[in-house]
Parts: C-alpha cells; structure tokens; sequence
C-alpha cells in the first residue's frame, strides 16, 4: 500500500490486499462505524476500534472507505480520533485526526486498486 | 448554484456555523423559534428556507472547519492541513439538498445552546451550596512559595480541577487526569480503559477563601478544611466502557452504520473528482492569502467567531471557484437524471438527520447510566472550625476559644438515582420513581488523642440516611423559559457517636439529628428552602432542640444561565 504523498485520503493498494484502518479516540470514548464499498463493516476489535476489509476489483477501480466518529456533547473540543492506515503486503501511514464536531463527523477513504 | 457572490447578506449565514453546530450537539434541545430575516436581498432565486429548517449542510461546513483547525500544524503554518477526507461529506450534503440555497439563518443555534445548558444547571436538586467549616493550621513559608503558580500550571493542563463555591474552593484532580495532562500517557481510550485504577480513584483538597479574586492565591496548608483520597465502586463517565457497550447495542450505532455504507457508494469516486479535489484545491490556494492567520488564531485562542470567519471564507472560496462550480453543476445533473443518485443523496440527507434523532435518545440512555446504585469509599482528614463561646458571669463576661483538633475520617457513601428515561418505575432504586437514596457510614479517628479532652484514638462514628423527591415544578404558575427548576423534599436522619462525650459533664456521646426539608422554588434562580430540625442534643451541650429555618437562596449560576438562554 502507497498513500499519495499530496492527499492523505488517497491510498493505493494491490488486487486482494487487505486494508485495515484503526480509529483511537484520544479524550472521547470509541464510538464508530464504518463502511466500505456500499456495506457495512464490523468491528474486529475496540478500543482502537479496528476495521478490516479486502480490497478486490480491476486495476483502476476505486473503492471508497467511509467511517463515523461519534463524540459526545460533554467531550472536550480537543477530543479527536486518530487515524491509522494500513495495508497487508506493507506500508502504514496516518491520515488527517477526525476533530469533534457534534454529534457525528463523517469521513472518506479512497483506495485504488494498482 | 451554490453561489453567494456578491450577496454579503446570505453570507451573513455562514457567521452561524457555531450556532448551528450546538443544534447538532444538542438535538434534544427544544425548538425555539428562529429570528429569521428571510430571504435576503439578493438571494431571491435560492432557498434560504431549507437551510433554516435542516442545518445538515451548515453541520457539514462547520466540520470541515472543525477538522482544518484541528489538524492544523502550527510547526508548519505554511502548510494547510490536509483536509481531502472531509470534503465528500461536506459535498454529500450540499447535494443533498438537491436544489441550490442561500445560506441565510441567524443565531438559533447558539440560543439553543444556552437553553440546554439552562436546563442542565437549573435541573440540579443535589448543588451543595455551604462551605464546610475549617480552621487555622501552622504552615511554612517554604511550602507556600510557587505553590499557586504550579497549581495554576496544573489547573490550565487538565491536572486538576478547581471548583469554587462560596467561600471555598476544592481542587480535585485524579492519577488518570495527572497522567494524562503532562504527557506521561496520551489520553487515548485505550489506556483509559487499562486504567481503571487511575480513573476510579480521587483526591481533592478544600480550601478556605482568603481571596475570591485570585483562589488559588489561597492554596495553603492553612487554609485547608478538608482533604480527601475516594475511589468509587463504578464509572459512570462518559468514557467507561459500558458506554461503548451501549452505543455498540444502540440505534445511534445503526443510524451510524448507515450513514457510513451511504458515504461508501462508489459515486463518491466521481464526487470526489467533480466536487471534493476542486473544494480542496481551492482551499488551499486560499490558504496563503486569508486563512492560514485565523485558522492559526483559532486553533491557538479556541475562539469560536474565528471558526464563523473560516466558514465564511470557505464559502466565498468555494462560491468563486470555477471548477468547483463546474462540478455542482455536473454532481447536480447526474443527480437529477439518475434515479439511484437521488435515492441516494435523499437517503443519506435522511439517514443525517436521524443520527441527529437518534443521538439525542443516546445521550439520555448515557445519562441513565451513570444513575443507578454506585458507592465510594472515602478516607479525608477534617480541620474542623474554631468554636467560641461567650459566657456572662455578672457584669463581665468571657469569651473562649476552643479548638477541636484535626481528625482523620473513613467513610462508606452508598447511592441510588433512579433511571429516568430506560426507566420510570424507580428502578432500581427502593424510593419510588423520583426518589434519591443517599447512605453514608465513618468511623473517624484522632492521629494524636489528647488525653485530658478525653480523647481517645477512636473518636466515634457516624452514619447518615436521606432520601430525595423531586416534587414536580412547585406552585409556580408560569416560569422562566427552560427554567427546569423543582420542588424537592428531603427527609434525613443522622446519628453520631462521640466517644470523647461520654461521661462528660453537659455533654451527650450520642447525637441523633433529623431533619425535613422543602425546597420551593419561587422565581429564576431563587428558591425558598423551610426546613425543621429536631437534634437529641447538640455536639457541645446535651440540650435536645427542634429547630425551624426557612430563607431564600439566590443560586447565581442558574440565573446567568436562564439570562443568558432568554435573552
């Protein structure tokens, strides 16, 4: 896995490579969902609340990651998300932190497949 | 066309962003009704309307501002942070509203705010409002020195928090905060969660105000009435894990899920290319010339007119940029000729505002939690008050100072809330559904006895009972808008056991107190509290007394906070 070097939402990932994405809440507890490609993805551990999914298609294609923050009215302004990429034949990087916006902040990852 | 050139009134609209952001935060608040101008001048062909009644486009303004201050670098302010994850949903909800707007609205949001915040502080029936009594202690020179401006260090950081009531003030703060606030541990809920230690333990330390002006002036070992170390039987913060518990089982989690899987479509690929690469690289060129100085501003000050003046820019930004237009221009076509990208937008608009819903009734279910049957156990030295007394013995009279020495006291505190809103049977607590149970039980002990006070190490002991009904909003007939205040009632009994008493002339070792207590109130922030008190002796005297009070109290934080909701 690459991330474009000019857009930390932009990923690069090989046919069938898994992608994993984990969320930790600093200052807010984890609450949050995720999805990919039109579906729903579960949780495979909390706190970081670690998401995983396999990226298949044609070389070209784009698949979209979508994740939900969830903070709390009583969270500090300061509380974020954190936010850790990466792929199963290689490469980990960080992506821009989810800030508190009330009540939920939305947020998108692209992967193309190479 | 999302275009607000030339229109400087609907840009007044973007001045909002904090406004409406505090609906998003507060969506059970109630709807007060907006100071609406209309459409403005100018903005006759957009539909200022829909914006006033679903803020899901200016919530998604304010969260691309919010992620830009957050994630600003101010190592490196030549570099605007990079923000390309949150333009989808910002885009995803311009499209949304599937015909172009004006954003014109005006400052609900923020007078929603203040008025749940009203109703939180004008809800408390459990404020303590007396200081505990103290009294003077030696102290050092040595120990005074810097000890202000390191508690002000500390109290800025996180470390510890200052409360001040009256003519106390309580500093309190726990491991968890202390290690948290310098760094030792990065406050991520995974090591809040690995340590429960840290977070279910607590001390504090109440002082007795020398100066109200600056409180922290007054941080010496002489000032202290009480310190305090407690652990508490169960978390009920918002961070405990029963939270994540709850969210994980909870509609707001659903609602989440589908909002995510909405966003996920892979026509987000082309919104990205029409919509969010042109929104950011505007924004970036814009970076340079006007916003990197607020953005720096705000991130640096907290100050939330700064994210209304980002917001603003932003949209003027977008409003001028060509190619971003081009593509809403684009992004709304397809829309409009694709029946699946109007199910689409319509149901993603629909799924966000049912997350606003829906985390409402979250927020009540976390409030829940915290209720219910929770204890702590507590070990505090008292430094009780100075006692005087007068007596007259013909035509002089004397005057005594007695000083009742420092002691240390252990103390069980056991208490039941009722759930309110999973709930409103009482469970699962014994007083019906408005009714608090408080049982407190100590032992205390003197460090050094002195024997000719009859002192002996054991000192005695104490146990407490009350229970608390809120009676509804009293005999008001009209109150304040979001004056949330109520009527309780309280019954409690003390019993004391002092061992120091027995055998003493004038002096009773067992003291027994009840009391009833009727709090009215009566106007904004003011109450009238009666009460009766029957006492089988005093601490001092064995005389028996039934004592009756009533007065007014004024409660100034609930005041400012019904002024402050109703202006």
């Amino acid at each position: 896995m690459t991330q474009d070097p000019n857009d930390n939402s932009l990923y690069t990932v090989t046919s069938t490579e898994r992608v994993t994405v984990s969320l930790q809440s600093v200052q807010c507890n984890c609450l949050t969902s995720a999805g990919f490609d039109g579906q729903a993805l579960a949780k495979q551990s909390a706190a970081p609340d670690v998401y995983s999914v396999g990226v298949t298609g044609n070389s070209g294609d784009q698949k979209v990651f979508a994740g939900v923050c969830t903070f709390s009215p009583s969270n500090p302004p300061t509380a974020h998300y954190t936010l850790q990429v990466s792929g199963s034949l290689g490469g980990s990087f960080q992506a821009s932190s989810v800030f508190k916006t009330l009540p939920g902040v939305a947020f998108q990852l692209f992967f193309t497949i190479a | 066309m999302f275009n607000l050139r030339g229109r400087p009134s609907c840009l007044a609209a973007a001045m909002l962003m904090v406004g409406i952001n505090s609906i998003a935060q507060n969506p059970a608040a109630p709807k007060t009704p907006a100071k609406t101008s209309g459409a403005a001048p100018g903005c006759s062909n957009l539909n200022s309307k829909a914006l006033e009644t679903d803020p899901d486009l200016v919530n998604a303004v304010a969260a691309v501002v919010a992620q830009i201050i957050g994630n600003y670098d101010s190592t490196r302010p030549s570099h605007p942070p990079a923000i390309r994850q949150f333009w989808g949903p910002f885009n995803a909800a311009v499209l949304g509203e599937m015909q172009p707007k004006c954003l014109s609205a005006d400052a609900l949001g923020i007078a929603v705010q203040n008025a749940v915040k009203a109703q939180a502080v004008t809800a408390q029936t459990n404020k303590q409002v007396t200081a505990p009594p103290a009294q003077g202690q030696g102290t050092s020179l040595v120990q005074k020195v810097g000890i202000p401006q390191l508690l002000a260090l500390a109290v800025e950081n996180g470390a510890i928090t200052d409360k001040v009531s009256g003519t106390t003030m309580t500093l309190s703060t726990s491991p968890y905060a202390f290690l948290t606030a310098f760094g030792a541990v990065s406050d991520t809920q995974a090591n809040y969660n690995a340590s429960a230690w840290a977070t279910h333990t607590g001390i504090s330390a109440t002082f007795n105000l020398s100066n109200s002006s600056d409180p922290l002036a007054s941080v010496s070992r002489k000032q202290v009435s009480q310190w305090q170390a407690k652990a508490t039987f169960r978390d009920t913060s918002i961070r405990s894990k029963s939270v994540a518990t709850l969210y994980a089982n909870s509609n707001l989690k659903k609602v989440a899920d589908a909002v995510a899987i909405d966003l996920s479509n892979s026509w987000f690929v082309t919104v990205r290319t029409d919509l969010d690469i042109p929104a950011d690289n505007a924004y970036q060129k814009a970076w340079a010339a006007n916003l990197e100085t607020d953005v720096a501003d705000a991130q640096r000050t907290g100050d939330s007119a700064k994210s209304d003046v980002i917001a603003t820019a932003l949209l003027k930004i977008l409003d001028a940029d060509q190619d971003y237009q081009t593509g809403l221009k684009n992004s709304y076509a397809q829309i409009s000729s694709e029946a699946s990208l109007s199910a689409l937008v319509k149901k993603l608009h629909s799924d966000r505002a049912d997350f606003n819903e829906k985390e409402t009734e979250f927020e009540k279910k976390i409030a829940d939690l915290a209720k219910g049957w929770n204890g702590d156990f507590a070990f505090s030295e008292q430094f009780p008050a100075t006692v005087t007394s007068t007596s007259a013995s013909g035509a002089s009279a004397s005057t005594t100072t007695a000083t009742i020495p420092a002691y240390f006291q252990a103390e069980l505190d056991v208490t039941c809330e009722p759930y309110s809103y999973s709930d409103n049977t009482g469970k699962p607590c014994p007083l019906r559904s408005t009714g608090t149970f408080t049982f407190n039980a100590s032992a205390m002990f003197y460090p050094n006895p002195v024997a000719s006070l009859n002192e002996k190490t054991f000192r005695g002991a104490h146990a407490a009972l009350e229970g608390q009904w809120t009676l509804g909003p009293g005999f008001l007939r009209t109150k304040p808008e979001n004056d949330k205040s109520n009527m309780t009632l309280s019954l409690s009994a003390n019993y004391e056991r002092l061992e120091e008493n027995k055998d003493q002339p004038k002096k009773r070792p067992d003291l027994a107190i009840g009391n009833i207590k009727l709090v009215i109130p009566i106007s904004a922030g003011v109450a009238l509290p009666v009460s009766f008190t029957a006492a089988s002796a005093g601490e001092q005297n064995k005389e028996k007394y039934v004592r009756g009070n009533f007065g007014i109290t004024f409660d100034l934080d609930k005041l400012e906070a019904l002024l402050k909701a109703n202006r």
